[in-house]
């Protein structure tokens, strides 16, 4: 905020993250419409009685009344619009939320992305119905990805940029993209990818929602899907995303039969 | 501020720097989860002013609790001994078991008189964001525990804390634990005492409206 502007200001936002900071209280990771990722200050949130720590959980959608801090905002009012709930209760669907929470995270420093505010809050709600999480989740990676500018070529050879039937592409994680059967030698780390990811990816990335979310996914589609999109936010986003690790495992174990899922 | 010929303490330009021994106790103490700089400072100056002897004190608990206490083999709980105290009890019931997520959390619990099964602290909960994964918490331990031909459980409680990593942790150990045949049940979830109806957020109240009960 300007140093001459309002000295309170009012926002919608949806909580990223939180981590505890001195006494009872909190730095609340937000994102908003305005400003992108910001880091405000929530006083108080780990008594009992705090008005405002039920308001400020990860993923939730609220109005919130900031004041101008030195150097974090401090949110003094909080108002829930959404908790998204059908998500709460579900362990598939609250680690992929976790996981699109990260993304966000790790994609954006203070102060940019704004612009993934609207494709973030249509995400949430699409996976609080819980129709179709494939078109969901990899729909809102590839939006990520297009949106910080690390849109994946899934179309043109990335080396020749010659247009790739996708029975005879290869794929190339580092270099965010297909390559063809002429180029293969001349790029390193090249892998084949199945025809059938290839055309979903394709379809996930150029349809909209509403008519990717009909296309009929199975169990070992899905698997090769994540391998890959989580494969290239991680080398995109440069770290570790930890949640893509967990999402896995835990539709790794729901696959199992009764009986072996354990650890 | 300067104590006579002293390098001065908590300048402006490098206020808890310096090797000075009070900026070393109040580094030591902002160290600590939740003391900000200015309770940090106000520690510091209450150690300063107090008798030599509650320093000492001080000092021979803080090297007591680092050398003494080691997590007890059963309930992963810290401890002096173990087995520790509340797993070597035998009037407590062996078919009750309650996952918490920190050793304070079988502090609250058991101020309440209200509950006489078992622990099992897990130290944290699931949270991608900070690096959290479920190995890095007690849950093989907890579920060698529940698999053991010993065990005696019918029912475990999860009383991870409500929030969204709390949430996470508690289905992602339902999911484990339905495996083994046991009855999994979640702490219930409604307005604290003393709080406004009208502050509450909308799940905390969704809630406890869904588990309302009868009077």
């Amino acid at each position: 905020m300007s140093p001459r502007g309002p000295r309170v200001y009012s926002t919608r936002a949806i909580i990223l993250g939180q981590r505890e900071f001195v006494e009872a209280a909190k730095v609340i990771t937000i994102l908003t419409p305005d400003v992108g990722k910001q880091d405000s200050v929530a006083k108080g949130v780990l008594k009992p009685k705090s008005r405002l720590a039920g308001h400020l959980e990860p993923g939730t959608y609220c109005d919130l009344e900031l004041a101008v801090g030195k150097n974090l905002d401090i949110i003094r009012e909080a108002q829930t619009i959404s908790r998204f709930r059908a998500s709460q209760h579900n362990l598939m669907r609250l680690t992929t939320l976790i996981y699109i929470l990260e993304l966000v995270d790790k994609y954006t420093v203070d102060g940019t992305g704004n612009d993934l505010f609207q494709p973030l809050l249509v995400t949430l709600e699409r996976l609080d119905k819980g129709i179709n999480l494939s078109a969901v989740v990899h729909g809102f990676e590839l939006t990520v990805l297009e949106i910080t500018g690390f849109r994946p070529s899934l179309d043109q050879c990335i080396n020749c940029l010659s247009i790739v039937d996708s029975v005879q592409a290869n794929w190339s994680q580092d270099g965010g993209g297909i390559v063809c059967v002429h180029c293969v030698s001349l790029v390193s780390d090249t892998s084949l990818i199945e025809p059938k990811v290839l055309k979903v990816l394709r379809a996930y990335q150029s349809w909209p929602y509403e008519e990717s979310a009909r296309i009929t996914i199975d169990t070992n589609l899905e698997r090769q899907l994540s391998r890959v999109m989580h494969g290239l936010m991680k080398a995109f986003a440069e770290r570790d995303i930890k949640s893509a690790d967990l999402l896995e495992e835990i539709s790794w174990r729901s696959e199992l039969p009764d009986g072996q899922g354990g650890n | 501020m300067t104590f006579g010929n002293q390098e001065p303490i908590l300048g402006n330009t490098n206020p808890y720097g310096g090797s000075s021994p009070i900026n070393r106790l109040v580094n030591a103490f902002h160290m600590l989860p939740g003391i900000g700089p200015r309770s940090a400072q106000r520690l510091a100056y209450h150690v300063l002013r107090s008798p030599s002897s509650e320093a000492q004190e001080l000092a021979n608990a803080l090297l007591d609790v680092k050398e003494n206490i080691v997590l007890c083999d059963s309930c992963q709980n810290l401890a002096v001994k173990s087995p520790c105290s509340l797993c070597d009890d035998k009037n407590r019931l062996e078919d009750l078991l309650c996952v918490v997520e920190e050793p304070l959390d079988v502090v609250a619990i058991e101020r309440t008189g209200d509950f006489k099964g078992n622990y099992h602290v897990l130290h944290g909960v699931i949270a991608p964001r900070s690096g959290v994964g479920p190995e890095d918490l007690k849950i093989d331990e907890l579920m060698k525990r529940l698999r053991s031909s010993d065990n005696t459980f019918k029912e475990v409680i999860i009383a991870t804390n409500p929030s969204t990593e709390g949430e996470a942790t508690a289905l992602y150990l339902a999911q484990l634990i339905h495996l083994l045949d046991l009855k999994v049940t979640r702490l219930a979830r409604g307005l604290p005492t003393g709080s406004d109806v009208e502050y509450a957020d909308i799940d905390t109240l969704g809630r406890a409206l869904e588990f309302r009960h009868e009077i």
